[in-house]
């Protein structure tokens, strides 16, 4: 296996020790993106963030993969400090892994993405009371009935 | 080097399934039912709780109700007995739930959320369960177990995924029914079922609305779709010796986009002439007895062939709605037929006789306009619909609950000119449920929702990346109610629709002026090109 692979895996290992250990089982050998929609959009994303982190941090790449994961964890049973650990765990990973990797350069990098998580975080439950709104507006608003009111 | 400055401990404990402590966390449950509609509907023990309340105020004798309340029911329905003893926990039900996918509970496995109900089920009513207690997979009953259920099995739509993958038949979502039905008992139920059920119950329909206004709505819409299509169309209610009773859910007439499918059930009956009366008395298809109890379902739907026999129609027709279907397919004739006094159903354009429909005499519309369109007997311009790139969710109760699955796409075909599905194993038999189903489309319960719903939304996005999707149509009511949200949070960019929606758009209407606008009153479009995956932003 090649390091980067070995890192992916233990990186996604480490992300979901945030589930039940029965679920851990299921999030790791189902994967048909379907079948397993939260261990699909983990481990498919996780990998464009592992290629960014060792590459160029492009932003165009970097933040929908992010975006993808946190809009996932936000709305689980999970702290925020706990939907966003996923980030810090990959210092640790790459130092077991690969410890000739440069440590300060990827960890001023995977404190940039720990920082673009919170904001991600802080943006998706926002969403959700923005939605929730919405959906209430929703509710009564027979288009007639509005324009009999004048509104 | 290993750097564990930043190691949060995350893992949550592993503790024993049998374990019932549960965390009522703001987001994921849905507010008590308020007093005054449990009393209204005569349910016991009408009182103000909150679910994170530490004391529930139960009966003092609650756990003498449940157990008899069990004992009853176990005697009463053969399947309830099976299904609690049959189940080998082979797991094969175990990663189909969509809760369990998006919320990645343990619990929401369906068989674990059997095992709540079974597991007291083997301590009082097995041999060895009595004998040797948890030994032999019993658990005791405390206060505890109910509130664990009260979380669980209102964490359940009742979609019946589960049951398609059940190699024994097991029925979970029938086991959820007796679960809450056993809840109700100790006055543990929900706002968002009870209050409609007790509106629909006094003033016929779930938000309460009355003979007056209903007429009034129904008017307003038929003056908005003479804007869009110049034609004036009839409102019909209550007419006595109409061929045909038509029934939707309250919901098309007073929230959207269920509205604009109410437009297109209008223009489709004005153009063929349809001899069909509108009922204020039988205003709501919807049933959330079905969601409390089997008595309470029965009250509920036996205004529809009260009124049907009233105004002595020959048949009935039913709009778009999810459970209203599993109700009127499934326990409608036992509860309340024979439907003796209605014929079998046939097509006035077509002379199609509906079989299948002989012993309720309710046909869906999706099969009613389906037969139409296989007859030609009316005229589709889809390019009015080109705006849309349109895919079909698979509504649960009327895939899973009647087998309706060919017809809405035989619709959507004819009136859409861009349709693509999504991935085989979230469609059809196999559709993953909106997440707000059984009365859970509340907007205190959002969080639990979302969870829910990704899966279905996760195929959306699919489709929405290949093929540059904009529109989800669907059949039910709560759908509508509820896709908007879900997709706004997972894959904005998406609307929803009711297919008759989109047949409206296209409907070519006998003396129609030209049609500028779709039935949203938004400018019709020239086709667009499909987005190509690239284009597409991760929303």
């Amino acid at each position: 296996m090649r390091t980067e692979d070995a890192i992916l895996e233990r990186w996604f290992a480490r992300a979901v020790e945030a589930y039940p250990g029965e679920t851990v089982r299921f999030l790791t050998a189902e994967r048909d993106q379907f079948r397993n929609p939260v261990g699909h959009v983990l481990r498919e994303n996780l990998a464009v963030l592992l290629r960014e982190l060792l590459g160029g941090m492009e932003p165009s790449r970097t933040k929908p993969a992010l975006e993808a994961i946190i809009r996932v964890r936000a709305v689980q049973e999970l702290t925020a400090t706990q939907a966003v650990e996923f980030v810090f765990a990959l210092r640790s990973v790459v130092g077991e892994l690969a410890p000739e990797h440069d440590a300060l350069s990827l960890g001023r990098k995977v404190d940039q993405l720990a920082l673009m998580a919170f904001d991600e975080y802080v943006r998706c439950r926002e969403k959700m009371y923005e939605i929730r709104l919405n959906e209430s507006r929703r509710a009564l608003s027979v288009p007639a009935a509005m324009a009999r009111m004048g509104s | 080097m290993t750097d564990n400055r930043h190691k949060i401990e995350q893992v949550p404990p592993r503790s024993d399934w049998r374990d019932p402590a549960v965390e009522f966390r703001k987001g994921t449950y849905c507010h008590s039912a308020g007093a005054k509609y449990v009393e209204a509907l005569g349910l016991p023990n009408p009182r103000d709780w909150n679910p994170a309340d530490a004391d529930w105020k139960l009966p003092s004798d609650w756990k003498e109700i449940i157990l008899n309340g069990m004992a009853e029911r176990l005697e009463r329905f053969r399947s309830f007995k099976l299904f609690m003893d049959v189940c080998v926990r082979c797991g094969a039900c175990a990663d189909k739930c969509h809760y369990y996918l998006g919320s990645n509970d343990p619990k929401n496995m369906p068989m674990v959320r059997a095992e709540l109900i079974r597991s007291v089920y083997r301590r009082y009513f097995t041999p060895a369960g009595r004998v040797f207690g948890s030994l032999a997979g019993g658990r005791e009953l405390t206060e505890e177990v109910i509130k664990e259920w009260f979380y669980y099995f209102y964490q359940c739509s009742e979609c019946r995924r589960c049951s398609v993958f059940c190699p024994f038949g097991i029925d979970t979502a029938e086991i959820t029914m007796i679960g809450r039905e056993l809840l109700n008992l100790l006055g543990c139920n929900i706002n968002w079922i009870t209050k409609p059920a007790a509106d629909c119950f006094r003033v016929g329909n779930h938000l309460g609305i009355q003979p007056h206004a209903f007429k009034d709505s129904l008017e307003f819409a038929a003056d908005e779709l003479e804007e869009v299509t110049g034609i004036r169309v009839d409102i019909p209610i209550g007419k006595k010796g109409a061929e045909v009773l038509f029934v939707m859910p309250s919901a098309d007439f007073f929230a959207t986009p269920h509205y604009y499918t109410l437009l297109g059930y209008m223009s489709l009956f004005h153009e063929i002439g349809l001899d069909f009366t509108y009922s204020a008395y039988a205003s709501e298809g919807g049933n959330f007895g079905l969601f409390t109890s089997h008595e309470m379902m029965k009250r509920l739907n036996a205004k529809i062939y009260d009124e049907a026999r009233r105004l002595g129609v020959k048949w009935i027709l039913g709009g778009e709605c999810g459970h209203m279907w599993r109700v009127l397919h499934q326990y409608m004739e036992t509860m309340n037929g024979p439907a003796d006094f209605l014929e079998a159903p046939v097509s006035p354009v077509t002379g199609t006789r509906f079989e299948n429909a002989r012993s309720t005499s309710m046909v869906h519309i999706c099969e009613f306009t389906a037969d139409l369109l296989y007859h030609d007997k009316i005229t589709l311009d889809p390019k009015r619909n080109d705006k849309w790139s349109v895919t079909y969710h698979d509504s649960c109760n009327p895939a899973r609950g009647m087998g309706l699955l060919e017809e809405p796409r035989y619709v959507l075909k004819r009136a859409c000119n861009n349709f693509h599905e999504m991935p085989e194993n979230t469609i059809r038999e196999q559709t993953f449920c909106c997440g707000s189903g059984s009365g859970l489309g509340t907007d205190e319960n959002l969080e639990m929702r979302l969870r829910g719903g990704f899966p279905r939304a996760n195929a959306v996005r699919h489709v929405r990346e290949k093929h540059g999707v904009n529109l989800l149509s669907c059949i039910c009511a709560i759908d509508k109610a509820t896709m908007p949200t879900l997709l706004e949070y997972w894959v904005p960019g998406v609307e929803v629709a009711g297919v008759h929606e989109l047949l409206g758009n296209a409907l070519v209407m006998t003396g129609e002026k030209e049609r500028t606008t779709n039935l949203r009153g938004e400018p019709l479009q020239a086709a667009v090109p499909e987005t190509s995956p690239a284009e597409v932003v991760h929303g």
